[in-house]
């Protein structure tokens, strides 16, 4: 007896959702019945396109896929031959068996045309998330066609700088009038310095709430209307954009006065910094910054004076600033801050009582992380772990200085912890993390070397289920 | 509920024609049957029409353990509550041994009764049973037929060779194991 005939498809349909991904896959080849049942279900689909790979072939696959509501396509290996074809099989494929279903797509397969993109737009108009690798030329008017639109990134603009200069009409967009894109979080990533061909897209950007630029050296309009389209923005994210980050920072200390969160990755000069510090929105709330070169004691009192509400702070790799500068963001931060990353910064090895200093001021912490503090010390984080009492999550990877005497006051401090992160401790061993695993209450995730880990402490583990990675 | 001393019992007919007699709490464990119970079938005897004796055994025996946990878990320090743990390793010894035929019945009858915990005690077994498992590993567990064509099998190979699963968008679904 075929013992699957038993089962009726909703049955097979719970099994096959419970099984891992890609044993789902598997498993759907058992029969045709099955298989079908498992395409159907399916609404989350990446396909890697081998360098090979034909429209037909790929609407035949599509096809087969009704409910899809994510579709990912990623090159092989080098671009594909023509992705603007691609894409129409793809636009065609979709607009038959999923009308109203694809919410998000990626289509990484090489730069395509603006019109591919209209048509695309047009089979699919419930799109709520779009992302793609390029574009072959610089034009954004394609984005009315869709509606619903409320991310929109293109991973790396420098493809189509090549092909505009050889022969597009810079700024041909700026006698269109403006558009009212629903597109509420931009990313954008490889403007060049002096690049045109930006203006419609930021003057019809009237929703915007959170932009990410990535190694950008102009914002494609000479920041003439770049203002008006930050007027909103809650979240702003800066990364390798250091020709740039200043003047953005300027502007969105000015016009965007509501920011709630600040990321900052290489860039921003002494002054730039300074200035935003003391004029940014009083309403920030997250600041994470990474190498920011400059970033002197001055800045943090900056910091410290102007942003009361400061609930997430991060700063990672930052040399410049003293032991006392930290020391005085305790009191200021004190009120409201429960996210703090000193990461790689070496004040907190250098100066004597800073963490201890921190940790009393600093009673609402909830989340710790000072990885990569080579010379941290047992005594000086086991006297600041003991005022933070409400921590549920603390990471200090490559900690070396660190050993197995912390992991107990560690769980004397912490009863609260439910994540840790523990990797490239090297003055941790067997014993510390097995003391930690079985005297914390409410862990439940631990990250650290599996050679770490004794027979007891991965019995204890998996049955506490306690996530191990 | 009536609390008389005299407990009421019910009693279920298997496809095979075996008739069982249970206490009405035991019963009622299946929302099927429960939902029958309270529009009052009275004495007659309840069909079960797709489950044979054996499965109506193993059955009646999960219902009766969850009677068992819950008629006393209203008392304080009620020695039948279960740990979540207690209840994980209880369902794997409730499942120990079970076949894939005897499975599959088991997931119709929990189904067709509308037992939740047993329905998702088989289901998570099933899943323990072919995960991991090449597809012809898993047609002769059950006895399935293979009905792909060498040609079918070939193409979809080479269309599964596209896919992959390690997707930014993919979220775990963390009731999954």
């Amino acid at each position: 007896m075929d013992c699957f005939n038993l089962l009726c498809d909703e049955l097979v349909l719970e099994i096959l959702h419970r099984l891992p991904a890609a044993g789902a896959g598997t498993v759907s080849l058992v029969c045709k019945r099955w298989l079908h049942l498992h395409r159907c279900s399916k609404t989350v689909l990446s396909l890697r396109l081998p360098p090979a790979a034909t429209p037909p072939s790929l609407s035949a696959i599509l096809s087969r896929y009704p409910s899809l509501a994510s579709l990912s396509l990623v090159p092989d290996s080098a671009s594909s031959p023509d992705p603007d074809a691609l894409l129409s099989a793809a636009a065609a494929a979709v607009a038959v068996v999923a009308t109203h279903g694809l919410r998000r797509f990626r289509f990484l397969a090489g730069p395509v045309s603006p019109g591919s993109l209209s048509l695309f737009g047009n089979s699919c108009r419930n799109l709520c998330s779009l992302s793609v690798a390029s574009l072959r030329r610089l034009s954004f008017r394609f984005l009315v066609e869709f509606p619903f639109l409320k991310e929109f990134s293109v991973l790396d603009l420098k493809a189509a700088h090549v092909v505009m200069i050889a022969g597009e009409g810079e700024g041909e967009e700026e006698e269109f009038p403006a558009a009212e894109l629903p597109i509420e979080t931009l990313s954008l990533s490889g403007i060049g310095s002096g690049e045109l061909g930006f203006g419609w897209l930021w003057r019809s950007c009237v929703n915007l709430r959170k932009l990410q630029l990535r190694s950008c050296e102009g914002t494609g309009d000479s920041f003439r209307f770049f203002p008006g389209a930050i007027r909103g923005l809650r979240e702003l994210e800066l990364r390798t954009c250091r020709t740039i980050a200043d003047r953005v920072l300027l502007l969105v200390a000015g016009h965007a006065l509501s920011l709630s969160s600040l990321l900052l990755y290489d860039g921003g000069s002494r002054e730039g910094l300074l200035w935003f510090l003391s004029r940014a929105s009083p309403n920030l709330r997250k600041i994470d910054l990474r190498l920011p070169l400059d970033l002197e004691d001055e800045h943090l009192s900056a910091i410290a004076a102007n942003f009361p509400q400061i609930s997430t702070f991060k700063l990672q790799s930052c040399c410049l600033v003293s032991g006392l500068g930290l020391k005085s963001l305790g009191p200021a931060m004190g009120a409201a801050l429960q996210h703090l990353a000193l990461i790689n910064c070496d004040a907190v090895e250098r100066e004597p009582g800073l963490l201890t200093s921190l940790g009393q001021n600093l009673r609402r912490l909830r989340k710790l992380d000072l990885s990569y503090n080579e010379m941290l010390h047992d005594k000086e984080l086991s006297a600041m772990l003991a005022s933070c009492n409400s921590l549920v999550e603390i990471r200090l990877r490559g900690c070396g200085g660190l050993t197995d005497s912390l992991m107990d006051s560690i769980v004397r401090s912490c009863r609260r912890l439910e994540i840790a992160d523990l990797t490239h401790c090297r003055g941790i061993g067997f014993s510390g993390i097995e003391s930690f695993l079985l005297n914390s209450p409410r862990l439940s995730r631990i990250v650290v070397e599996e050679s770490k880990l004794s027979d007891a402490a991965k019995t204890w583990a998996s049955r506490k289920i306690i996530r191990v990675g | 509920m009536s609390e008389s001393t005299e407990k009421k019992m019910v009693r279920l007919r298997s496809s095979d024609g075996e008739v069982f007699e249970v206490e009405e709490s035991v019963a009622k464990v299946a929302k099927t049957l429960q939902d029958m119970l309270e529009e009052d079938c009275a004495d007659a005897v309840i069909p079960i029409t797709c489950v044979r004796a054996p499965i109506l055994t193993k059955v009646i025996d999960y219902c009766k353990d969850q009677v068992m946990i819950s008629s006393s878990s209203s008392t304080t320090n009620n020695p039948n509550e279960r740990t979540e743990q207690e209840r994980k390793a209880w369902g794997q010894k409730f499942m120990e041994g079970v076949d894939s035929s005897t499975l599959c019945e088991l997931l119709v009858a929990s189904n067709f009764l509308n037992i939740e915990g047993l329905l998702n005690l088989g289901v998570d077994k099933m899943v323990s049973m072919i995960q991991g498992k090449y597809p012809q590993e898993i047609r002769d567990m059950f006895n399935v037929v293979n009905d792909f064509t060498p040609e079918e099998e070939e193409e979809i190979r080479n269309q599964n060779a596209w896919a992959f699963e390690r997707d930014p968008y993919y979220k775990k679904r963390s009731s999954s194991k």
